[in-house]
């Protein structure tokens, strides 16, 4: 049995770079980003942030995080960023990327085995957010739950405020598009050989096994640490 | 004086576009003193050069515990043939597409690298330590090179 190849944290910032940076639709990536060293200082200062809110993990759940990111938490940190870029604060995006994960994973495997074109059938993470909700009417905004993502496939973005799947309420949507960000961060990875295919058959087998639980978790692997 | 260590295959590339690894260390040094990573990126002078001089694909030197460290990401056509990077001196590290038996896997133990591939430069003769075989049809192989030590030296 291979020990698991992880990703030096060194390469973290990159891998940040091209998830954010790549168009779904790109024929090429920028391999090797050229960053100079004030940006190379904020990204690590906003993966810190994260890191406080033990996400995508913490030593203490995974002392072996001290020689790199498995790809699972690369797509944990990806989910994350995806929704501080949505101008999320942290702490919200990490709440939301949490509980979300199963679903997220599945979402980001399913881009990466459809293959090169962003497909119409592509599922697209909303997020109905609403953070004075909370404080005008509890109850309701409890009801809405604003950490759950919705998903619409890709020719159906247009109902972002229809009755399918309880998004009638009146509110912002956050659109995101996290499988092809997944999908982008694994050809970079692949191409580069960071990490070899094997990770990506073995997180495909792990969230196959998990198939029968539901998608969306609250409150799972939270803790008080900030 | 401070010892370093260089590799024989990075010295083997320094050589061919004629730089010492006393440059490079410096080039390190240059780096620290303005508070940035201890690591020449692809973009940087060194990497550069023997990229176009030599063909090999450098994208980083690094240094770490007075080593300093090569990664090499060697493409044809755009298609990955071949890594070799090295992140410490017990942890080399050669990756190559390739299918072999078990049975020849076992028999290049102990022998230099030339024996399974031919990168064409100084790591030929690394010795091969391990070899793991992946599902994607890569293979891994551990490889010792010959670490060669340099001083530093003095600088104003």
């Amino acid at each position: 049995m291979n020990k698991t190849v992880r990703l030096a944290s060194a390469y973290l910032e990159d891998l940040a770079t091209i998830a954010i940076t790549t168009p779904p639709e790109a024929e090429t990536l920028s391999l090797y980003p050229d960053l100079d060293v004030a940006i190379r200082t904020k990204l690590r200062a906003r993966l810190k942030q994260l890191g406080r809110h033990d996400w995508p993990t913490s030593m203490k759940e995974d002392p072996e995080l001290r020689q790199g990111y498995t790809l699972r938490q690369c797509f944990r940190l990806i989910s994350a960023l995806a929704l501080v870029n949505a101008q999320l604060r942290p702490g919200i995006a990490v709440a939301i990327a949490a509980s979300n994960e199963l679903e997220i994973m599945r979402v980001i495997l399913d881009a990466i085995e459809t293959g090169k074109v962003p497909a119409k059938n592509d599922r697209i993470a909303v997020c109905a957010t609403g953070d004075l909700c909370e404080l005008i009417d509890e109850h309701g905004f409890m009801r809405t739950e604003p950490n759950r993502l919705r998903w619409l496939q890709r020719h159906t973005l247009a109902e972002l405020w229809s009755a399918q799947d309880d998004l009638a309420h009146p509110g912002p949507r956050v659109v995101i598009d996290i499988g092809q960000m997944g999908r982008a961060a694994w050809r970079w990875i692949s191409e580069r050989r960071l990490i070899p295919g094997d990770e990506l058959q073995a997180l495909a087998r792990e969230i196959e096994v998990q198939q029968a639980e539901p998608g969306y978790r609250p409150g799972i692997n939270r803790t008080n640490r900030r | 004086m401070i010892k370093l260590w260089v590799s024989h295959p990075l010295a083997d590339l320094l050589d061919r576009v004629g730089l010492l690894p006393d440059y490079v260390d410096a080039q390190l040094e240059e780096r620290i003193e303005k508070r940035a990573a201890a690591i020449l990126g692809y973009g940087d002078e060194v990497p550069k050069k023997i990229r176009t001089e030599t063909g090999f694909e450098v994208v980083a030197i690094s240094r770490a515990h007075g080593r300093l460290l090569v990664h090499i990401e060697q493409r044809k056509s755009e298609v990955l043939r071949w890594t070799y990077r090295e992140h410490s001196r017990n942890h080399c590290i050669f990756e190559c597409p390739g299918i072999m038996p078990n049975t020849y896997q076992a028999s290049l133990l102990g022998k230099p690298l030339a024996e399974l591939a031919k990168p064409g430069f100084a790591a030929s003769e690394a010795i091969i330590e391990s070899i793991v075989p992946f599902a994607d049809g890569w293979i891994k192989a551990h490889v010792a090179p010959i670490w060669r030590q340099f001083e530093r030296n003095r600088r104003s």
